[in-house]
């Protein structure tokens, strides 16, 4: 089930927050409301997912039993080994295959495994959380509050990547505590604001971007100007889909009650190659650094551990994205241009901030390239057109003429973020309420057209 | 680590729950007004319960469409099949035959389309005076006719308005629906035209005028100068195994529609008149195949009752003069008035006009003019 479909809009959530209000004096009832409704929206997908999802959580949950009953450390090791081999299996065993397969100049048929849905964000919210039980950081929960945790529905599919420690408290949080009005007002808007970015502004900008794309990946080579409008095409596409999925889930989060943390903040308005992850899919940059960089030194250590770190950080962050070598080599780039930022601080040299930003936008349209397209030969042609090898030709095939792109791209470059607006911009004046009405019910009937599409993150 | 929603929670719950309660009553209440609106509009008239209003043709998607004409109690005849037959206007028809006609061909409707629209026609007029068939590649075609069985989607044709079930007919509430609505309340108040006619009738050759000769020899030979079919030499024998090895499934289909008709009916069957370029080649399998077609349909249709077969597909002075096509299978409207002509009248009295063959000899009574 998708936020942006009708089954979703009009029956699934409704049913599931006046459940949840109705047992809102209720804890454990509560909770339970919230779980059986995740189950659901997870099985609906498909059915065959569900086993694998409850055992991976009543496993993950085992360990940590074991752990505070028996100070089983190997537990935790196992359990993150086990983690790793679940994902694994599902999501590398055909590309390494086909890897070794290639470098040995042997044919392989990929086997049919069905990558199951949400698998790499739930997969590390639970590694983090063993980790953080090693490091003494972390209780044993209850086991219907880890459930929920894990399968909490906004989150569920394509994150934010939440921490223990910032939510599993707020289950105890009377729903109807001060504020709920509030709470609820603010989720109605977020989950408007998301729905706006992926179905007016993604899904149209994603027409231009999958038309170009897909017309390299066939061979044929992009103009110039064609190769720029479907870079940037792209670039608005997964910013505003991702970002307006975070934005629907992090809406609906607080409409029950509970505050998940912020995902997006105006990456494209980043001035340097660090800026930009600090404000592009901030969860996910935040358990890198946590899980993976600082634990293999981050910068106690000097520069060429600190750049290994960096590597190895970006490379894994790269392969997580998708199991194919333009995610690895995507990952790459962005872990050398860190490598590179950080030695240019060293120097105390700082860039006029407009330089700095262009650069940093450039990079990232060039790195989007070579992370939508369909192999490192698409990737290479359409970088070529952007770079005037392949002619200065400005034809462009009948599709979104640039000057709407750039329209599309206002929001992303001047407008404010989506928390801002709803934290600092957003009055509680009725006016509002009724716009947020009206175009949510054009946006509900929209979904029913049953011409949406998928969120990007959804296949990673 | 970031901003998150809560840390803003003010003191003013109390105007944040009016804006709940006003988004909620907004949302419900548009929600609400939109599907009456909707109900009350019914813009393809397909409801159990609808108003009378004078719903037409909106859009282009005839399969949409046609069902709400063919229900109309203002006709009391149709026309069936592709749009090789479209081209016959109702208003030529309607006063030689003395009837009322509704056109409710569609453009490369397969024949399971054909009798779909023909089961919705029937079920609201048990007792056509006439009902005129288009017979043409569809049904000979057996490929294409293997490719139509289980493969009509429900987005190119909505069975939903077809059947007889009324519990399938409340409209699906999405944006598309509400557009439809608004199209055809603006046409029934008389805002804007209907597509199409509200007998079904459109020329879509109307920018044939605004081509000329070259163009459309271009379109029939795929080069501006006329081309001439050699006969194939020697010419296939029509062995009995040969015969014998022809099947055309889709006749079926118009047997099964003519059984259904009332003795009393009118049932004129066409073959319609392709250009003789892309007719078979004479001497030709295709062609030994395409007269055994004709002959079984032939033994069919004057197997009925107040039936008569017209083939318009040989070679004439219609199918020979580049001038009379749009493309290769559509002609002009006035060959389409020629044919209403013919079949009306001069079908029976002009036996010998090279335009055509006539089946069925001698017609009934009631038939002749």
């Amino acid at each position: 089930m998708l936020f942006n479909s009708q089954e979703f809009l009009l029956v699934f959530l409704p049913l599931t927050l006046i459940l949840y209000f109705a047992f809102a004096g209720k804890e454990t009832l509560r909770i339970w409301v919230l779980i059986s409704a995740s189950l659901f929206f997870y099985a609906y997908w498909d059915l065959r997912f569900l086993p694998l999802l409850i055992v991976s959580v009543m496993l993950n949950w085992l360990c940590s039993l074991l752990h505070a009953s028996y100070k089983f450390r190997s537990i935790l090791v196992a359990g993150v080994a086990l983690n790793l081999l679940i994902i694994g299996f599902f999501k590398y065993t055909n590309f390494i295959i086909g890897s070794v397969a290639a470098t040995a100049g042997a044919v392989f048929a990929p086997w049919n495994i069905i990558l199951p849905l949400g698998i790499s964000f739930f997969t590390f919210q639970q590694i983090s959380y063993l980790v953080d039980l090693k490091r003494g950081a972390a209780p044993v929960y209850p086991f219907h509050k880890y459930l929920l945790y894990v399968t909490f529905f906004p989150q569920l599919i394509a994150g934010p990547i939440v921490r223990h420690d910032e939510i599993i408290g707020q289950y105890s949080f009377d729903p109807m505590r001060e504020g709920v009005y509030e709470r609820l007002s603010k989720g109605f808007v977020l989950l408007f604001i998301g729905l706006f970015k992926k179905m007016i502004l993604a899904d149209t900008v994603a027409k231009t971007a999958s038309f170009l794309f897909n017309d390299a990946a066939t061979g044929n080579t992009l103009s110039f100007y064609g190769s720029w409008v479907a870079a940037a095409a792209y670039a608005l596409q997964i910013y505003y889909d991702f970002s307006g999925y975070s934005d629907m889930a992090i809406g609906l989060g607080s409409m029950f009650g509970l505050s998940i943390p912020v995902n997006f903040n105006a990456p494209y308005l980043a001035v340097s190659i660090r800026d930009f992850w600090r404000r592009w899919h901030i969860t996910l940059s935040r358990f890198l650094r946590d899980y993976l960089y600082i634990p293999m030194g981050g910068s106690r250590f000097g520069m060429p551990r600190q750049i290994a770190a960096l590597m190895v950080t970006m490379l894994l962050g790269g392969l997580w994205h998708g199991a194919g070598w333009t995610f690895v080599i995507w990952g790459g780039l962005h872990g050398l241009a860190l490598v590179v930022n950080h030695i240019w601080e060293k120097t105390g040299v700082s860039l006029p901030t407009p330089f700095g930003w262009i650069l940093t936008l450039l990079f990232v349209l060039f790195g989007w390239v070579i992370f939508r397209a369909d192999n490192m030969g698409t990737a290479v042609s359409i970088i070529r057109s952007m770079v005037g090898l392949n002619g200065a030709s400005f034809d462009l095939p009948d599709i979104m003429p640039p000057i709407r792109i750039f329209y599309y791209a206002l929001p992303a470059f001047i407008g404010p973020t989506s928390q801002r607006l709803v934290t600092h911009w957003l009055r509680p004046r009725p006016i509002y309420a009724a716009v947020v009405a009206c175009t949510l019910f054009y946006l509900a009937l929209k979904a029913g057209d049953g011409d949406y599409s998928e969120f990007i993150y959804f296949q990673f | 680590m970031g901003i998150t929603v809560n840390s803003f929670i003010s003191n003013s719950d109390a105007r944040w729950k009016g804006f709940v309660r006003i988004l909620i009553i907004a949302f419900v209440g548009l929600f609400a007004a939109g599907y009456l609106f909707i109900l009350i509009v019914d813009p393809y008239g397909m409801l159990p319960i609808s108003f009378d209003f004078d719903r037409g043709p909106i859009t282009a998607e005839q399969r949409f469409f046609y069902p709400n004409l063919a229900k109309k109690s203002q006709f009391d005849s149709a026309i069936i099949g592709t749009s090789t037959i479209r081209l016959l206007n109702p208003d030529d028809v309607n006063p030689l035959l003395e009837s009322k006609f509704v056109n409710l061909a569609m453009n490369a409707a397969s024949v399971f389309e054909q009798e779909a629209i023909f089961d919705v026609f029937l079920r609201y007029h048990p007792y056509p005076k006439t009902v005129i068939f288009g017979v043409d590649h569809v049904y000979f075609d057996k490929n294409n006719y293997a490719k139509h069985i289980g493969a009509v989607k429900p987005e190119h044709f909505p069975e939903w308005m077809y059947d007889e079930n009324p519990l399938n007919d409340w409209l699906p509430y999405n944006w598309r629906t509400m557009q439809i609505t608004l199209k055809q309340f603006k046409c029934i108040t008389g805002m804007r035209p209907f597509k199409f006619r509200v007998d079904g009738y459109e020329d879509f050759t109307k920018t044939m005028f605004a081509h000329d000769i070259d163009h459309i020899r271009e379109v029939i030979y795929g080069s501006k100068t006329p081309k001439e079919k050699k006969p194939v030499e020697p010419a296939v024998q029509a062995t009995p195994e040969l015969i014998k090895s022809f099947a055309f499934p889709a006749i079926g289909h118009l047997d099964r529609m003519l059984s259904r008709l009332p003795d009393t009916t009118r049932k004129i069957v066409i073959f319609p008149p392709f250009h003789i370029y892309h007719q078979a080649t004479p001497g030709s399998e295709e062609a030994v195949k395409w007269q055994e077609f004709k002959r079984r349909v032939a033994d069919l249709v004057c197997r009925y009752q107040n039936a008569a077969l017209f083939d318009f597909m040989i070679e004439s002075p219609i199918t020979t003069r580049d001038e009379n096509y749009f493309d290769k299978t559509h002609y002009s409207v006035t060959v389409a008035k020629k044919i209403a002509h013919w079949i009306a009248r001069e079908g029976v009295s002009q036996a010998d006009n090279p335009n055509f063959n006539r089946y069925c000899n001698p017609m009934t009574a009631s038939f002749k003019r």
